[in-house]
């Protein structure tokens, strides 16, 4: 592992509901090396899938900084951000969110239409994907003819397909069953493994976390004290 | 670009009952707007006064139906007329190009009842036809000659231009010789005030497609004759008489000079006595222009908003994705709007060419009797007009959802969704 990638320095979330002020992140602070698997637990509000979003640039923090490989994504205009997450982030869903008009390929080619890229390149780079997540033999069908499992492969495919330098995974075997979250999490570590992708992933599944690297853990938008001595170290 | 119209096709494909009564709705609207703006358009043009090579009409001054005696329209179209030797002094004036008209109702059906079996006719001069009939400005010379000499044992001036539409309903064509009697016109001989019997021969037809496509011209010297013969009180009368100057400030020299010298009598532009006569329908008109069709247009921008706003509610899940993916809130936007643009532009175009062909080569026009104008055509210019409108509105019903599409919050949609 090299250096850190990402870099999540004193961020606080609020969000305004009418007169309320709702804190889902206080002070946070977090590092995630080039490379590494880290895994993201803790209870419902704790601020998991929130923290997921700014590091993904989908939201901004309400103060702070977040850095992904040296780019200050939190200071970034919507913009900017939507072009920048084509080329750095690759999202992995709950629920996969697949476009259900279009075929697995694509739906996995659909990122790449944004990138100045032949239709020779894009193909190659769509067969690439589906290759990895073993569904060349399914390219062509729709979201409606595949099962969950292959469905989540198709999402993980879209999220790898440009290459980006961070995925991010909001609990991608939350909808799936046992076996199917089985192939997923080997699939996951598979790409972490060859790929040496960094991950991020969210998840309540004992046996997702007990895949990463490291995990941490989040209550009411704070870093656990175990975690906060880990993330203090690095 | 053709990954992206891809995506739109296949989104639209994806409610189709949804996409189709849209395009249905934009279809019918179209129609109804291209028949409107057909109506419209021509009585604009016939109303519009034209700046050169402007035809004059003469009518009676005080009394509708204009008739009055051919003996005045004598004075100021015929070479050696007192009022004729003054227009000549007027530069401007063109004085070989007059003629009359006399309006009359005939029928075939000899119990006149069959309203398919009458027509109505124009007696007129026929070697003024080309040159003094908006219209007919190509017909054939050899036609109007027909007409005072038809061939075969036909009687002289019996020959008779009738349009296509009309031929076909009284079911003759070119070439046939056929009897009618007097609608409109009665014999005073006998008191009884009976229809009287004449005889046609069809020497050729008038263009298709046209306003006269459902009229008929006749030799004005027959007519004449047989009215005589018959002792009709409208012997000697005619309905109109046309002048054709070269500018507006002859018309104006020309107007009052007749005015001035022949009393019983008024003359201007044929589109201000157009106008005139429609001073009575011009509530209805203005009605039609501007309340009916801004609100057909509104109509269709609304059918468009809400089938787009139905869609983008059922999809912001998937706007939130393609958010994530990296697709610009323009995109996105675009997307959306494109969905509207591709029903909105096809219906109208579809509606539009079928408009058209119908009405104009099916139909034989719009069958409104308006004015002078028993029936009124299609102007190519819908075919533009009709996907200008579909693109226009669906713009304007589409834009509202797209923006709204566009400006969708990723972690709020998220949230929901979780």
């Amino acid at each position: 592992m090299g250096q850190p990638i990402v870099r999540v320095s004193h961020v606080h979330k609020f969000f305004t509901r009418g007169s309320e002020q709702i804190d889902v992140l206080n002070d946070l602070s977090l590092s995630v090396q080039e490379g590494e698997y880290l895994g993201l637990m803790g209870p419902s509000g704790s601020g998991k899938t929130t923290l997921l979003n700014l590091i993904a640039g989908l939201d901004k923090p309400s103060q702070g900084e977040i850095r992904v490989a040296e780019t200050l994504v939190s200071a970034m205009s919507e913009s900017e951000l939507t072009r920048w997450r084509t080329r750095n982030v690759g999202f992995v869903f709950q629920f996969y969110h697949l476009l259900p008009v279009l075929t697995a390929y694509e739906n996995i080619e659909l990122p790449l239409l944004l990138l100045s890229l032949s239709s020779a390149e894009r193909k190659r780079q769509v067969n690439t994907a589906l290759e990895l997540v073993g569904l060349t033999d399914r390219m062509r069908h729709r979201p409606g003819q595949l099962s969950g499992g292959q469905q989540q492969r198709v999402g993980i495919a879209r999220a790898i397909v440009t290459d980006p330098t961070l995925i991010v995974a909001d609990e991608p075997t939350g909808d799936l069953d046992k076996k199917s979250a089985e192939e997923i999490l080997n699939l996951i570590d598979e790409l972490h493994r060859t790929l040496k992708k960094t991950i991020i992933m969210v998840t309540h599944d004992q046996r997702a976390a007990q895949r990463t690297q490291r995990l941490v853990h989040l209550d009411k938008g704070q870093l656990a004290e175990a975690d906060l001595a880990m993330a203090a170290s690095h | 670009m053709k990954s992206f119209l891809l995506l739109i096709f296949k989104n639209l494909r994806r409610n189709r009952l949804r996409s189709i009564l849209t395009g249905l709705a934009v279809f019918v609207l179209v129609v109804i707007f291209s028949m409107i703006h057909s109506v419209l358009t021509f009585l604009d043009k016939a109303t519009q006064e034209k700046s050169s090579n402007i035809l004059l009409v003469i009518s009676e001054r005080y009394r509708l139906p204009s008739r009055f005696d051919r003996s005045h329209f004598e004075r100021i179209a015929y070479e050696g007329g007192s009022v004729n030797k003054e227009l000549r002094t007027i530069p401007g004036y063109q004085p070989d190009q007059y003629t009359l008209w006399h309006i009359i109702v005939f029928s075939l059906d000899p119990e006149m009842k069959d309203k398919d079996l009458q027509f109505f006719a124009i007696a007129t001069l026929p070697e003024k036809l080309p040159t003094m009939v908006d219209g007919l400005e190509g017909l054939d010379p050899r036609l109007c000659a027909l007409m005072r000499n038809p061939p075969g044992d036909a009687k002289p001036n019996t020959g008779i231009l009738m349009g296509p539409d009309r031929l076909k309903k009284i079911g003759k064509q070119v070439g046939d010789k056929f009897p009618a009697k007097t609608f409109s016109h009665r014999e005073g001989k006998s008191g009884l005030r009976l229809p009287f019997d004449v005889e046609f021969v069809v020497v050729g037809e008038l263009p298709a497609g046209s306003r006269w496509a459902q009229g008929a011209f006749m030799v004005y010297d027959y007519l004449d004759s047989r009215l005589n013969e018959e002792k009709c009180e409208l012997d000697g009368k005619v309905n109109l008489g046309w002048l054709r100057v070269n500018d507006k400030a002859t018309a104006g020299q020309v107007a009052a000079l007749i005015e001035k010298k022949v009393a019983e009598v008024k003359c201007e532009q044929a589109s201000s006595a157009v106008s005139r006569f429609l001073e009575g329908y011009e509530d209805l008109f203005t009605i039609v222009k501007w309340v009916l069709r801004p609100a057909i247009l509104s109509v269709m921008a609304i059918i468009v908003a809400n089938a787009i706003g139905i869609t983008v509610r059922e999809r912001m899940t998937e706007m939130a994705v393609l958010k994530v993916l990296g697709f610009s809130p323009r995109q996105i936007q675009l997307l959306v709007l494109g969905e509207g643009l591709i029903v909105g532009l096809v219906a109208a175009f579809a509606s539009a060419g079928a408009t058209y062909l119908l009405i104009n080569f099916v139909l034989g026009g719009i069958n409104l009797p308006v004015a002078f104008f028993p029936v009124f055509f299609v102007p190519g210019e819908v075919l533009l007009i009709g996907p200008i409108l579909g693109v226009g509105t669906a713009l304007a019903g589409g834009y509202l959802p797209a923006w709204l599409a566009r400006r969708v919050n990723v972690s709020e949609v998220f949230a929901k969704v979780a």
